[in-house]
């Protein structure tokens, strides 16, 4: 288990940590930049959304490798939200709002995604291609 | 982030080099308000050295754009990578902005 405190210039730093631990999989770029994408928009919303940038509370993130997929649990110390509430960023209405597009393109990259804990864990799953030509 | 700017044909080009990103994104709105504040109409954008976007750097794009379009500009953005491009399909964004393959296109069109 990964813990990381709850301080957002700390993201990049995370972030590597995660995906040097997925090295060994030679994972392809594009699946990469989804992970990437994935979790750093997952740890964002912790950090902002769950421990609201608290810097005294953590955010805890299980990798689990599996043969055919990667998932990725991120944790916070808040109290939850309800996912159902957040609206669809590509409706006409919402298009040219700023912001709300976090669990969207996590959703959109990730093939499954459960909130948990009352949307205060997040857990993704992507499935994995190899390389073509890797065994 | 690494910015650079020049001049073609009238088109203010802004190239971006790194990831855009929650952290970068301050820089890269600070760069586009000084040239919303010089009165520069319109922006190119050039995603050719860019290799990571995120919402917050997609949310800053959306806002210099609404800023730009207040002012009479526009906003074009070009050069990017098939993986950056398809996070604008998916998130519908390729129907706001301009989109075009590179700097030419966008002063052929303008």
């Amino acid at each position: 288990m990964y813990r990381f405190p709850t301080d957002l210039k700390s993201v990049k730093h995370a972030s590597k940590k995660i995906l040097d631990s997925l090295s060994d999989l030679k994972l392809d770029s594009s699946l990469l930049f989804d992970i990437k994408l994935s979790f750093e928009e997952a740890l964002i919303n912790a950090m902002k959304h769950g421990n609201k940038n608290d810097p005294r509370l953590t955010v805890d993130v299980d990798v689990v490798k599996g043969k055919d997929a990667v998932e990725i649990v991120v944790r916070d110390q808040g109290e939850g939200f309800d996912h159902t509430t957040c609206k669809n960023p590509t409706h006409e209405k919402n298009l040219e709002r700023c912001g709300g597009r976090g669990v969207f393109l996590i959703r959109k990259l990730m093939d499954k995604v459960i909130f948990e804990r009352n949307g205060s864990c997040l857990r993704m799953i992507k499935k994995l291609k190899k390389k073509r030509g890797a065994r | 982030m690494n910015i650079s700017q020049s001049e073609i044909n009238g088109f203010m080009v802004v190239s971006i080099e790194g990831e855009i990103d929650l952290n970068s994104s301050p820089q890269m709105r600070k760069a586009f308000t000084d040239l919303v504040e010089r009165k520069v109409s319109k922006i190119v954008v050039d995603f050719s050295k860019v290799a990571y976007i995120d919402s917050s750097g997609l949310a800053t794009l959306i806002e210099m754009m609404q800023r730009l379009k207040k002012n009479q500009g526009h906003m074009y953005l070009v050069q990017m990578s098939a993986k950056i491009k398809s996070i604008f399909e998916i998130t519908r964004l390729d129907k706001l902005f301009s989109i075009f393959a590179n700097v030419d296109e966008v002063v052929k069109a303008g």
